[in-house]
């Protein structure tokens, strides 16, 4: 069995929401007691419609964001509680991948100096052990040497996402979160990329936990999926027996509101409403405000997540 | 064939003639349109398909004329729209034309509104004057107009301003704007584009029904082929300024006639069967359209390219039936 990179158990973030005076008046659950677990060299998608906290995940995860409950173990390690100073030697192994290859590139610094930069913190203090380790990256992800003293805006968004990649695996994280690093991409170039990420943890052995909205992306790179709803996973499985047997509401209805070349008309799927805002969640069922099924049981009380079958569970009322 | 004769019954409703379009800029003139032809018939939904920087939306803005055109833009070639030729129209009949007859959506939904004010007060700038005659009347069309696009409790609406409602009400609003004056053409430029596909299989849906039960001419401008796949009849897929191939949808998914198409069409991660174990990828990147070369201009990222590809430029050329590609290979591969 692989090793587990990452466990989180419970994991909730509430932003406060507060009066004039400071007073908290409400939250905004932005998310909602999850758990997951990532092995090894493996892909976990985490997909959902916009504002569905599947971002506000990714950064509790690497504790970009303090986290208002549960806990985070990374390599077997409790992190959940530790201080800045004492979680930077566990920072050379969780990187991030962000979404906007413009914005998250430091526009002033030459792409050599930014990967030697992410070395030079990493803790590698031989000079010229990290100019040659930032030639090779570079290398690696698909841009030639010459490259290596020119600024970002010289670059493509699709050379930019490789400078981003090849900033966070410089490092050999055994961790990456790549949050949307392909939807501000062409298609053409999306795939380039898509093809890079899986060369790379195949040659770096790191697990990624990949965010993304675009199902059918999800379904190309992950072996393992969790489907997110206002904060809280409504559905997680192997890659091939949650897109096979869906079995929650919003998962069939995501898939099926997913337009394919393969159909030539319309079907009649769209589900009605729209994405409740956070701050009023429903009390039973985050999905209820929508679902088809729905009872007067969905709307008192939440499911909990249960086994449909081995390795697949689905948190409704309707399911296992 | 003459205009008039184009534009009588069966005939398309716009039709677009060796439009080429140039851009004078701080750094030279830029071709950034090169002979493009196509033609929108009635109740026709036509898809115009290429990544960033193709062309695409410069080709319908120029059915609207929103260029600059004092300083910025050269057009040469003709748009016939109902028989007569856009660019020939002065600014006053260009104006009676622009929200009228055409109409347009944005991908950006909220900046297409005005953000201080009310729906109430944008969406009555467009209500037709023999509406407009009273104040309630106004106010009913405006809210008639909100039901038709689904928009539920019309007067509250009304009375909302843009920042109060979510990326897909904002977008049926603009929809809304776009179709209260009754035009026959409508233009979508990305409108599904900044939406979850939930809220896009929504508003796809609400465009289709409106282009069949208004029997409405729509161009829809996107990049996504599986949205064409499923609401448009023909597409037109143009690649740095040029239309590389012409087909109905059916054909250009299910036998690709251009090696650009037929990377697009791979390159997409499907949702059901097998998973390859690599995409397809189309390598390299789209040049600026500074840096085209002659010869075929997709030659440098062609995997079937040949010395000739580099050297002379392929005209569009049909392949079968209505179907035309820009390659010196078609059927080749």
């Amino acid at each position: 069995m692989p090793e587990t990179i990452l466990t989180v158990t419970q994991l909730k973030k509430y932003f406060p929401i507060k009066s004039f005076f400071g007073r908290v008046k409400n939250s905004i659950k932005a998310v909602d007691g999850v758990s997951l677990s990532i092995e090894r060299g493996r892909t976990y998608g985490l997909v959902g419609e916009t504002g569905c906290g599947k971002s506000t995940a990714g950064r509790l995860i690497l504790k970009l964001l303090p986290a208002t409950g549960g806990r985070i173990f990374f390599e077997g390690n409790d992190i959940t509680d530790l201080s800045e100073a004492e979680m930077r030697p566990y920072r050379r192994k969780m990187q991030i991948v962000f979404q906007d290859p413009y914005t998250s590139l430091n526009p002033c610094k030459r792409i050599g100096s930014i990967l030697q930069e992410a070395l030079e913190i990493g803790g590698v203090e031989n000079r010229a052990e990290r100019e040659e380790r930032a030639v090779d990256i570079l290398n690696k992800v698909g841009l030639p040497p010459q490259h290596f003293y020119r600024f970002p805006h010289e670059f493509s968004g699709g050379q930019r996402q490789r400078i981003g990649l090849a900033r966070a695996l410089v490092q050999n994280p055994s961790l990456v979160v790549c949050d949307e690093p392909v939807s501000a991409l062409d298609v053409s170039i999306q795939s380039q990329i898509l093809n890079l990420l899986m060369d790379m943890q195949r040659e770096f052995d790191a697990a990624y936990l990949f965010i993304a909205h675009d199902m059918s992306v999800i379904r190309h790179i992950s072996s393992r999926v969790g489907v997110m709803y206002l904060g809280v996973l409504l559905e997680e499985g192997d890659t091939d027996e949650l897109f096979g047997n869906p079995a929650h509401p919003y998962t069939k209805a995501l898939l099926s509101a997913v337009p394919s070349v393969k159909r030539r008309e319309m079907a009649g799927r769209a589900i009605s409403g729209e994405i409740p805002s956070p701050m009023n969640a429903p009390a039973g069922c985050v999905f209820c405000g929508r679902c088809p099924h729905r009872s007067e049981k969905c709307e008192k009380t939440r499911p909990r997540m249960r086994k449909i079958s081995p390795g697949h569970s689905a948190a409704c009322v309707l399911c296992g | 064939m003459t205009a008039e004769n184009s534009a009588g019954p069966g005939g398309p409703m716009l039709d677009i003639r060796g439009l080429s379009i140039r851009f004078k800029t701080d750094y030279g003139v830029l071709d950034v349109l090169d002979g493009v032809s196509m033609r929108v018939f009635p109740g026709e939904m036509t898809a115009l398909v290429g990544e960033s920087g193709c062309g695409k939306s410069v080709t319908i803005q120029s059915v609207m004329r929103l260029h600059d055109e004092k300083r910025q833009v050269v057009y040469d070639g003709e748009i016939f729209f109902k028989g007569r030729d856009v660019l020939k129209l002065t600014r006053s009949e260009m104006r009676a034309i622009r929200g009228g007859e055409i109409a347009m959506i944005f991908q950006d939904s909220f900046s297409s509104l005005d953000p201080i004010f009310r729906i109430e007060d944008q969406l009555l700038e467009c209500v037709p004057e023999d509406a407009k005659r009273t104040q309630s009347g106004a106010r009913d069309y405006a809210a008639s107009m909100l039901e038709r696009v689904g928009i539920n409790e019309p007067y509250l609406r009304l009375r909302q301003y843009p920042f109060e409602m979510s990326g897909g009400m904002r977008q049926r609003v603009a929809i809304a704007m776009a179709l209260s004056r009754g035009p026959s053409l409508l233009l979508a430029d990305e409108p599904t584009t900044a939406l979850d596909v939930t809220i896009q299989a929504q508003v796809m849906e609400l465009i289709r029904e409106l282009n069949r039960d208004l029997g409405m001419g729509v161009i829809l401008v996107t990049h996504d082929l599986a949205v064409v796949s499923e609401t448009c009849e023909r597409a037109l897929v143009m690649y740095l300024g040029q239309i590389v191939e012409e087909a109905s949808v059916g054909d250009m998914l299910d036998r690709p006639a251009h090696p650009y198409t037929l990377g697009l069409v791979r390159s997409i991660p499907q949702l059901e069967g097998p998973k390859p174990e690599r995409l397809y990828a189309i390598e390299g990147m789209v040049p600026l359209p500074g840096q085209i070369t002659r010869g075929c201009r997709f030659a440098p990222r062609c995997r079937y390219a040949l010395p000739r590809c580099c050297e002379e430029t392929p005209e569009l050329r049909p392949v079968q039936g209505s179907q035309s590609a820009r390659c010196w290979r078609i059927g080749e591969f």
